[in-house]
């Protein structure tokens, strides 16, 4: 029993992260049709920056803060200089375009940071947290409460304020909501800053728990496409449980699959996304291919 | 348009002028060039292994300099080593290229690589098929095993790791244990082993887990080898897996002396990721990395001491993968003296008779062993006070 | 090939379609010039690769099969616009059909590579039925999941040779040749090479390299005007599974060794990065791609050590991202799309007004 506990518990902790990931491709995907394949690249450059600053004795804060910034920078270069402008472009290239820039960003943290993985200390230093036979480390507090936060913050912004209603706008109806004097490009910039702010937060509340390195973006994309494609590309609250639900069917799976079949457990978040796809393709689809005709 | 006109023009110059520039580089180095033997290096310098690469480059070039401050000697000539360093990109089919490129272009006389066991599996038929003498840094015992003419390595094979640890089980009366593996040929190879030993009945392996190499939480895997209440749990995993696994094992209040880890676990940084978790763990490696605490009584323990003091100086730090790529450099030079030749085919045939102390430990080739190091020169490590130190069960 | 002339003005390749050419040698002029083409430029690499300094004929070999591989991407991705991140799955197939079948049951190399063709296309036959029923970019992620849940199947399996993978492929040999050494293979993967082009390009100038460009372009039209696109973009994308597939088996005997990097999201990277380079809709353009790649590659490892001491393959993958971006940016239709356009703007001067 307390073993079942435990693989809920480790479930939900590493489905938080997969959880942020996830959380900004369906911002995305929603407001521009986009797949954004670096999204995991924001979280991997975040975190390793900040370890890395910290490792240089830079103060905890400041070191987030310089994190956080880079990344936005990053987002916004993306948007600016490698997509093209909203109207002209055709996703299919979009998501190539992303996808070169993912190899990029990469490819220059390897150059710059190198290739071992970087250590960032705690948030709060202490023993791990048990409780029912279970335990969990102290960072994962931050992790949960620092995404729950993030994510509240993104559903109040959505639904209460003007940019939230014009982001939905635009991502129902492009041509409408540019008729009724919303600039789909201004949309676009604000959702991929927003995007890389999420990964950054990401990055940098799991860097003590998961010691990045320059290759780490691409494997928290993928389960982050899991997330975001469970829960239903759509929605940004579905990706949330997408992610959490993909957390813990991994921990389950690692937890009772016999020990000969162990390696199979690695699979299985992609396994599941696999099966969204060809069980509910149009359901997920919905919104995505109401495209331009 | 006229943008892409000029772009396609551009692309088009920047073929055509790297093709011409490479021909004149061609014909540069087209006078052979006696003055230098010229060893070629195949190593994991980006891709999953690149922590690995990036310590046998830095133990190469450190070697290198050494060697060519006096030159070795070749009949009545002194020459100089070049080494010609590619990265694999820890990807078999890339290590395959690299080979036939080091071996057709480059024309060494010997290779020092792959850095792994599935990046040196693929090179085996090509070295054979050219005649040019490898050593690998792979751990898996396959590489030399059967015995190929030109194929050797330096680590411990890992039936010789797991000997070793049967030694000290045996000693702390350890019968039941649990494998956590990481899921790629390094942590197969050590599943592998245990499951020989278990079905010979030698120790119960209660139960084992294998993971991802990108797994970043092993709460759970944790969880269940620890519910299966074994003496000791054996890591076969590499930074930062290691260390994830003894953060994790800590958690569930297994304690650090009793979990093992293989050669791979990493050096400092497994201790820099596992942090007090690491303290008491055990791993088998060469003394080296207890550099500090070697005492100098034999010329073989000097050399092992002198290289940690080395590299630690020059490179800020010490890894435990250094010191098999230093080795298998020196071995090929060893080669080149003892049998006063350069030629491929001469380097194989003294390789095959030698017995060299190195900075990993004592190699002793011959013709049904290529490698790797010998028993004698591995022993168990402990860490204590946050380093590896010799420990009680050496 | 009559059917070329029912394809749209803007074909690739259709450099001369402009030109006042007798009807009858037209077809002949335009799909018979680059395709010699094809073949000078190929029977050219085994003199330039064995002298140039930093190429070698493993190049060429990887060339070529790189090049094969990425063939399907033309009607996939250039035609029909659906991006796959999974052409490693399908290369992988073959690749570790082939391994078997020739290593666990002895049988000929030859059907090795025809089962795994076989494999491969039903593989791709059945996630097409399951994923063409809506379009989208869903199939970008669908065959991203293919090849990682593959790659950690095969790694479970004696049959597969578990993590370690397969090695000890026999040669290949056909009618009493054999091809073990990389001059010989190439001669032979270069012939591949040159069919397959033929093969694939024939499909995208036929009925249904229009219905999927005009799907592609306009898919609610297309389905208004009582398009199905569901058959004609699994017909490709099999067609895109089986070819990849005869160049992983092609690669399995070649280097006699097959493991899990064969299944990589990397190759397929890799793949998409060639198509787009060398221009997705022309079937050269995956012959130029993949000579673009394998030269960075190789010029890479040859003179960044020399730059900096730390980074071999990293500088070789932004270099990648990198041309992936511009080419995208700013030659939209690749390099031969470019060289195309450019030819056919110095042929007819009067063309300019329609670009």
């Amino acid at each position: 029993m307390s073993e079942l506990l435990q693989y809920v518990v480790t479930g939900l902790t590493t489905g938080s992260a997969y959880a942020l990931v996830g959380l900004g491709i369906a911002l995305i995907a929603q407001v521009t049709g986009v797949i954004n394949f670096a999204q995991g690249q924001f979280v991997m450059l975040a975190g390793l920056l900040f370890a890395v600053l910290q490792e240089h004795r830079v103060p905890t804060v400041l070191a987030a803060l310089a994190a956080l910034a880079v990344t936005v920078l990053v987002g916004l270069a993306l948007e600016r200089l490698v997509l093209p402008r909203q109207a002209a472009g055709r996703t299919d290239q979009a998501i190539m375009l992303t996808i070169g820039a993912s190899i990029v960003i990469e490819g220059i943290a390897f150059v710059t940071i190198g290739t071992e993985p970087k250590f960032a200390r705690p948030f709060t230093a202490g023993e791990a947290l048990r409780f029912g036979g279970a335990s969990m480390d102290r960072q994962y507090l931050w992790v949960i409460g620092i995404a729950a936060l993030v994510m509240l913050a993104v559903w109040l912004v959505l639904t209460h304020t003007r940019t939230g209603w014009a982001m939905r706008a635009t991502a129902m109806d492009p041509d409408a909501a540019r008729l009724s004097g919303i600039s789909p490009s201004r949309m676009s910039l604000l959702v991929f800053l927003a995007a890389a702010a999420l990964g950054a937060i990401g990055g940098i509340v799991l860097a003590p728990l998961q010691s990045p390195d320059a290759s780490v973006g691409i494997g928290l994309g993928l389960k982050g496409f899991a997330a975001a494609v469970i829960g239903g590309l759509d929605r940004p609250a579905g990706a949330v449980a997408g992610g959490l639900a993909v957390g813990v069917v991994e921990a389950l799976a690692s937890g009772y699959l016999p020990s000969s079949q162990s390696g199979f457990a690695d699979g299985i978040a992609y396994a599941v996304l696999l099966v969204a796809l060809i069980a509910r393709p149009t359901g997920l689809l919905r919104r995505v291919t109401g495209e331009r005709v | 348009m006229s943008t892409r006109h000029w772009v396609a023009a551009g692309l088009a110059a920047v073929v055509t002028l790297s093709v011409g520039t490479g021909c004149a580089k061609e014909q540069s180095s087209g006078g052979d060039d006696s003055s230098q033997i010229v060893i070629g290096a195949d190593l994991e310098l980006s891709g999953p292994a690149a922590v690995q690469g990036e310590a046998y480059q830095r133990a190469l070039k450190m070697v290198q300099a050494d060697i060519n401050k006096t030159g070795i000697k070749v009949g009545d000539k002194t020459k100089k080593v070049k080494l010609v360093i590619r990265d694999n990109k820890s990807d078999p089919a890339e290590s395959l290229t690299v080979a036939k490129s080091l071996i057709n272009n480059d024309h060494v006389a010997a290779i020092v690589g792959a850095g792994a066991s599935p990046t040196t599996m693929p090179m085996i038929p090509v070295a054979e098929k050219a005649k040019i003498p490898m050593i690998s840094m792979g751990s898996s015992g396959a590489i030399v095993n059967p015995v190929q003419k030109y194929v050797f390595k330096t680590p411990g094979n890992t039936d010789v790791i797991g000997n070793v640890m049967m030694k000290a089980f045996a000693k702390k009366k350890i019968k039941k244990i649990a494998v956590l593996s990481v899921d790629n040929p390094y942590g197969e190879a050590g599943l592998k082993e245990w499951q020989a030993l278990d079905k010979a009945g030698k120790i119960d392996l209660v139960t084992n887990q294998k993971f991802s190499d990108s797994v970043k939480d092993l709460s759970v895997q944790a969880t269940k080898v620890t519910a299966a209440k074994p003496d000791a749990v054996v890591v076969w995993a590499i930074p930062p897996q290691s260390g994830l696994a003894a953060k994790a094992l800590r958690q569930k209040k297994f304690p650090g002396d009793k979990v093992y880890y293989d050669t791979g676990a990493g050096s400092e940084l497994f201790v820099k990721g596992a942090g007090a978790a690491s303290e008491g763990s055990y791993m088998v490696h060469s003394r080296v990395l207890a550099g500090n605490e070697i005492t100098a009584t034999t010329p073989a323990a000097q050399t092992e001491k002198n290289f940690f003091t080395e590299y630690s100086a020059k490179y800020g730090g010490f890894s435990g993968f250094a010191p098999m790529a230093a080795d298998a450099l020196n071995l090929i030079v060893a080669a080149i003296k003892k049998g006063g030749s350069a030629d491929p085919q001469d380097i194989q045939k003294s390789l095959e008779n030698l017995s060299y102390d190195g900075a990993f430990g004592t190699y002793q080739f011959s013709p049904t062993n290529h490698g790797g190091v010998s028993e004698s020169s591995l022993t168990v490590l402990q860490v204590k006070n946050g380093t590896w130190s010799l420990s009680d069960l050496g | 090939m009559a059917a070329t002339d029912t394809a749209p003005a803007e074909a690739p390749g259709g450099l001369l379609d402009r030109v006042d050419a007798n009807r009858l040698l037209r077809p002949l002029v335009r799909v018979g010039l680059p395709a010699v083409l094809l073949l000078i430029a190929l029977l050219l690499i085994p003199f330039v690769f064995t002298r140039v300094a930093p190429y070698t004929m493993s190049d060429g070999v990887l060339l070529v099969l790189l090049a094969t591989a990425s063939l399907g991407l033309v009607p996939l991705t250039g035609y029909a616009g659906q991006v796959s991140l999974g052409q490693a799955a399908f290369y992988g197939t073959g690749a570790y059909t082939t391994a078997i079948l020739t290593v666990r049951y002895h049988q000929s190399p030859l059907l090795g590579i025809l089962v795994g063709l076989v494999v491969a296309g039903l593989l791709a036959w059945l996630l097409g039925l399951a994923l063409f029923r809506a379009a989208g970019h869903y199939l970008t992620l669908a065959t991203i999941a293919v090849g990682l849940v593959l790659a950690v199947v095969v790694k479970q399996f004696d049959l597969t040779g578990g993590a370690e993978g397969i090695s000890g492929l026999p040669a290949l040999s056909l009618g009493g040749l054999e091809f073990s050494d990389d001059v010989s293979f190439f001669y032979l993967a270069a012939g591949v090479l040159v069919v397959a082009s033929l093969v694939v390009q024939r499909v995208c100038r036929s009925q249904l390299g229009t219905t999927l460009l005009a799907i592609s372009d306009s898919p609610i039209a297309a389905q208004s005007a009582g398009v199905d696109p569901a058959p004609q973009k699994r017909f490709a994308f099999v067609l895109a599974a089986v070819v990849s597939a005869l160049a992983g088996s092609l690669y399995a005997l070649w280097s006699s060794f097959v493991d899990v990097n064969t299944l990589d999201l990397n190759l397929s990277l890799q793949l998409l990065i060639i198509a787009t380079v060398g221009g997705r809709r022309s079937v050269y353009g995956a012959t130029v791609g993949a000579f673009v790649i394998v030269s960075l590659a190789r010029f890479a490892k040859e003179w960044l050590p020399a730059v900096s001491s730390h980074a071999g393959g990293q500088v070789e993958i932004i270099a990648y991202g990198l041309a992936l971006i511009l080419v995208l940016r700013l030659l939209p239709r690749g390099i031969v799309g470019a060289i195309a356009a450019s030819l056919k703007r110095l042929v007819t001067p009067t063309a300019k007004a329609s670009e």
